[in-house]
């Protein structure tokens, strides 16, 4: 898997924001959200090929949480990640 | 960091001013006080950045705040869609003004890069200065009456104006090609421009899109912009975008030119009183260090904050004024232009008389 290009992460304050910079005129509807633990793992991942497993160590590395929760919460963000279009 | 505020500014102005110091000098913030603003208030402070055109320089600015006095989620995300804007606007008009330098390079044109990307340059973000047209002085060309075939030939739709430039659009974006470095109409002002500079405003260069594209060298490129500033704050209007420019160029280039040159240079191409009034209102409203000025001896407040009161007024070359809005004709246009300058005469002709007189001559 690999986060498409074109994609820049906006951090602003205490908020981040994805936006797709390949469109035309960025709305506002196409801005998408994320948390602080999700932007960490977007800025590893965003410029290399990755597998879920290895954003799972990552998270387990990084974070304290077991296994069996961050693959939970990774495959769950890889879903709506494939879903808004912004995995290739 | 010296500053004289206004005191009928509005608590939304004064807010847009501190927001906007931040963003050009990339600092934090003087003073909290007027902070947190209400939703409206950031509502306005939008509007302003808008109808200036600095919307990115306050997009840098808010980000100087702590995190409680930022203005709403909603409106963050109204910012950082404007600042995706300008990235992308920005690599566009990167990739065209090195497709129409390699253009009239290769036809033995020489061109140079006037304003637009050449000042981007000097902010910390180039890519979030907003950018208009792009303009190309070409060295040593008398009239450029031959281009416009050429032009034509080329698939472009090229026009002709009466100060002998030429206009056409490429891929969307307005590209104009000047015959004068300088924009001045006093032909004794242009004399000494040409004096002064010689061929002393080649050798410079910027790296676009791959391409080495010519820039005039430091000491024309602050008589080109403080020409261009000045022309249109006694006419159209001028908004501070760039004043912004001439701010960011002053301290980039600092000791990168010799500072009694360009003061000798001011005084001989009739740009001298009003770059007293220019560098009060930049000391005054947008924090400038006044040691990195050529000149020491800024002028009266007071006629500043009557410059000031216009900027705001109006805006991006006046875009923003209410005649603009009404009558977005070409004729009736004018029509207004040559009122408004006629009406500015008392102050235009303290701080640059013979620039105005031969503005009035070139109109009639």
């Amino acid at each position: 898997m690999r986060i498409k290009d074109d994609l820049k992460l906006y951090h602003v304050g205490s908020e981040y924001v994805v936006v797709d910079m390949s469109a035309g005129q960025a709305s506002q509807t196409q801005l998408f959200a994320m948390n602080e633990a999700t932007a960490s793992l977007w800025e590893a991942f965003h410029d290399c090929d990755f597998t879920a497993e290895q954003m799972v160590q990552w998270l387990c590395d990084s974070y304290e949480v077991d296994a069996d929760t961050a693959r939970h919460d990774v495959l769950e963000m890889i879903d709506t990640w494939k879903a808004y279009g912004m995995i290739a | 960091m010296e500053s004289v505020w206004d005191d009928s500014l509005s608590r939304s102005q004064q807010a847009f001013f501190l927001l906007l110091r931040s963003g050009l000098w990339e600092c934090d913030i003087s003073d909290f006080s007027l902070f947190p603003l209400s939703q409206q208030e950031w509502d306005d402070v939008f509007h302003m950045a808008g109808s200036q055109t600095v919307q990115g320089l306050v997009y840098r600015g808010f980000q100087h705040l702590p995190d409680d006095l930022f203005p709403s989620q909603s409106q963050v995300w109204q910012w950082v869609s404007i600042a995706a804007r300008l990235e992308k606007e920005y690599r566009q008009f990167c990739q065209q003004t090195a497709d129409t330098f390699q253009m009239l390079d290769k036809e033995g044109l020489q061109p140079f890069l006037q304003k637009g990307l050449a000042v981007a340059q000097y902010y910390e973000h180039p890519e979030l200065r907003v950018n208009g047209d792009i303009d190309w002085y070409l060295d040593g060309k008398e009239t450029l009456a031959g281009v416009l075939p050429w032009l034509e030939h080329q698939g472009y739709q090229p026009e002709c104006h009466s100060d002998g430039s030429i206009s056409f659009t490429h891929e969307g974006t307005e590209v104009e090609l000047h015959r004068q470095l300088v924009d001045l109409d006093s032909p004794c002002h242009r004399k000494a421009v040409r004096q002064l500079l010689g061929t002393d405003h080649t050798g410079e260069t910027l790296l676009l899109s791959d391409t080495r594209v010519r820039v005039p060298a430091p000491i024309a490129t602050l008589i080109l912009l403080n020409a261009h500033l000045m022309k249109h704050a006694f006419t159209v209007g001028v908004g501070l975008r760039q004043f912004c420019d001439m701010a960011r160029a002053y301290h980039r280039l600092y000791r990168h030119y010799d500072a009694s040159a360009l003061a000798t240079a001011y005084r001989r191409t009739g740009l001298w009183q009003w770059s007293r009034l220019m560098h009060r209102f930049l000391i005054s409203y947008l924090g400038m260090p006044a040691d990195e000025l050529p000149s020491p001896t800024p002028a009266y407040p007071h006629d500043c904050q009557r410059l000031l009161r216009q900027v705001l007024r109006e805006g991006n070359f006046g875009q923003h004024a209410e005649h603009w809005q009404k009558a977005h004709s070409k004729g009736r246009n004018r029509c207004h232009t040559v009122r408004q300058i006629i009406g500015r005469l008392p102050f235009s002709l303290r701080y640059a008389p013979v620039e105005m007189m031969c503005k009035m001559v070139a109109l009639a």
